[in-house]
């Protein structure tokens, strides 16, 4: 039998072809190709000209070993099998997956500060979440969550300023864990806060209605800091967030992110950051660092687009950051994950809800009333989804020519539909900023780290 | 042949727990949560600690 014929499953002979999502990789640190199947995920270092036949998908070089080892790591498949059909039975399940219930809801739309990106206090609204729709949208997740047999309950309290509106918002975390207690269901609480008005009550309080994690921005060295994330008074709140996270790393309750928001404005000062906050400075590596992409692409930060990076720069500039938050002391794991849909926004169990009890796919368009998919009703029901929460959850990268046909599409999902709506009006475009270089240097961490890890094990033994 | 196995990144997260960025989630079923939920495509409540992981404290 030549080499490239096999029996399938049906004891057939079956011809065999190139997987579709082979990504020949070249970066100068390496003296091969990387072969990694956003598939499967098996990730090789090749010769030439075994690039040469993956990119020209020719079999015919490749050995009887060879053929079957690909083989074996989903890089050659039976020509019978359709992996449109793999990627969009993965991607349905997880849509349609009862595991969790998750949303995320606007304690209120009042903040603070007046940082100078943000879409928070849009049109000037300040309005907080009342008991009365918080007992609404209460109703709603449990009752959602016992007709769709989900098996854990997540909440995330955003806003405006959560803390601004901590008390409703303890009520809600009581309330879910001890449904979540009752009916034997996970639960996972979390809270995004500019942190300046946090205190050790609160954290305190956070944990014990079952909140384990905590997200706070810091935007680079405090003249940075302040001249972007400024208080209502005109005043820099750098030092108010430093002491929240100083007190957040000596109390150990909460796991804690600090997010740093990243463009042309303060990349510089921001590898000064952590030299400030890393092990030989403040020391707080026992938070996770998360690099965030400024994009002015929503209706409310447009006017910003002018100091976002360019596109083909955030690859270059993401890697530099991660390694260097790394020899700050920061834990990183950074790798490509296997993903059939973009965000988890686009699980039909995933909703955002406004302090008026409005509910939104992503949290990124609450509160512009064209992207609303309904609203909870005075039963605790979404009882009328618009069509746009209909147009939303049919977004399907296999209805794009471009995504269909990306090597990256296993790994990425399909884009965000925020995106794709600011870009072209639709959600169901491509929606891609950087995603392709993001995942090339991930590749390229995962890469180094099994070198190193393998270095370290090869010495051991040596030893 | 001229192929060198490196390792499998989608293996890679069940190895060490990771925080997967709320917008460009980098660890598929980290169960993790300090990602904040909501951006998270993957959920899982059993526990994700590895050996890297085990001095964790909080």
């Amino acid at each position: 039998m030549p080499p490239h014929y096999s029996i399938c499953l049906q004891k057939t002979v079956n011809k065999m072809k190139f997987s579709k999502f082979n990504l020949i990789l070249r970066d100068e640190k390496y003296e091969q190709p990387v072969l990694f199947n956003t598939l499967s995920g098996s990730t090789f270092f090749v010769d030439e000209k075994i690039a040469a036949a993956v990119e020209k998908r020719d079999l015919s070089v490749l050995d009887e070993m060879g053929m079957e080892y690909l083989t074996r790591a989903g890089v050659i498949i039976d020509d019978c099998m359709n992996e449109d059909n793999i990627f969009t039975y993965n991607r349905d399940n997880i849509k349609y997956s009862s595991e969790v219930f998750s949303t995320t809801v606007f304690l209120t739309w009042a903040c603070n500060l007046r940082c100078v990106y943000c879409f928070q206090e849009r049109n000037g609204n300040v309005q907080h979440m009342d008991k009365r729709i918080a007992d609404r949208y209460l109703k709603f997740v449990k009752d959602s969550t016992v007709n769709k047999g989900c098996k854990n309950v997540a909440v995330t309290l955003f806003g405006g300023e959560p803390l601004l509106n901590i008390e409703v918002g303890y009520y809600i975390l009581e309330e879910l864990q001890n449904f979540c207690k009752e009916n034997e269901l996970g639960f996972e609480g979390s809270i995004i806060s500019n942190g300046t008005l946090l205190t050790e009550e609160i954290v305190q309080n956070l944990v014990k209605y079952g909140c384990n994690s905590i997200q706070i921005t810091l935007d680079g060295v405090k003249e940075v800091h302040d001249s972007r994330r400024i208080t209502a008074n005109g005043s820099g709140s750098f030092d108010e967030t430093i002491e929240a996270l100083k007190l957040l790393n000596k109390l150990r309750m909460i796991g804690t992110v600090i997010r740093i928001n990243v463009d042309k404005t303060n990349l510089d000062s921001t590898y000064n950051l952590l030299d400030y906050i890393g092990k030989n400075g403040l020391n707080l590596t026992r938070c996770y660092v998360d690099f965030g992409i400024v994009k002015g692409d929503t209706q409310a930060c447009a006017n910003y687009a002018g100091n976002c990076l360019v596109e083909s720069e955030i690859g270059d500039v993401l890697y530099s950051l991660w390694k260097y938050a790394e020899e700050q002391g920061f834990r990183y794991n950074i790798a490509p994950a296997r993903r059939f849909i973009y965000c988890g926004l686009y699980k039909e169990n995933n909703y955002t809800i406004t302090p008026n009890g409005d509910v939104y796919k992503c949290w990124e368009h609450a509160g512009e009333p064209v992207h609303r998919v309904g609203h909870i009703d005075n039963r605790g029901m979404l009882s009328y989804k618009t069509p746009v929460f209909y147009d939303w959850m049919t977004a399907d990268p296999m209805k794009n020519d471009e995504c269909r046909n990306c090597v990256y599409l296993p790994t990425c999902g399909g884009g965000c539909g925020v995106i794709s709506y600011n870009e072209t009006g639709t959600y169901h475009a491509k929606g891609c900023y950087g995603e392709k270089e993001k995942i090339n240097r991930s590749l390229i961490m995962f890469i180094d780290k099994t070198i190193e890890r393998q270095k370290q094990v090869d010495k051991e033994l040596k030893e | 042949m001229g192929i060198t196995f490196i390792g499998n990144p989608y293996e890679y997260g069940t190895l060490a727990k990771q925080h997967c960025g709320v917008n460009n989630c980098t660890d598929f079923n980290c169960g993790d949560f300090s990602c904040t939920s909501h951006h998270c495509t993957g959920f899982t409540t059993s526990s994700t600690t590895s050996v890297e992981d085990s001095d964790d404290d909080w």
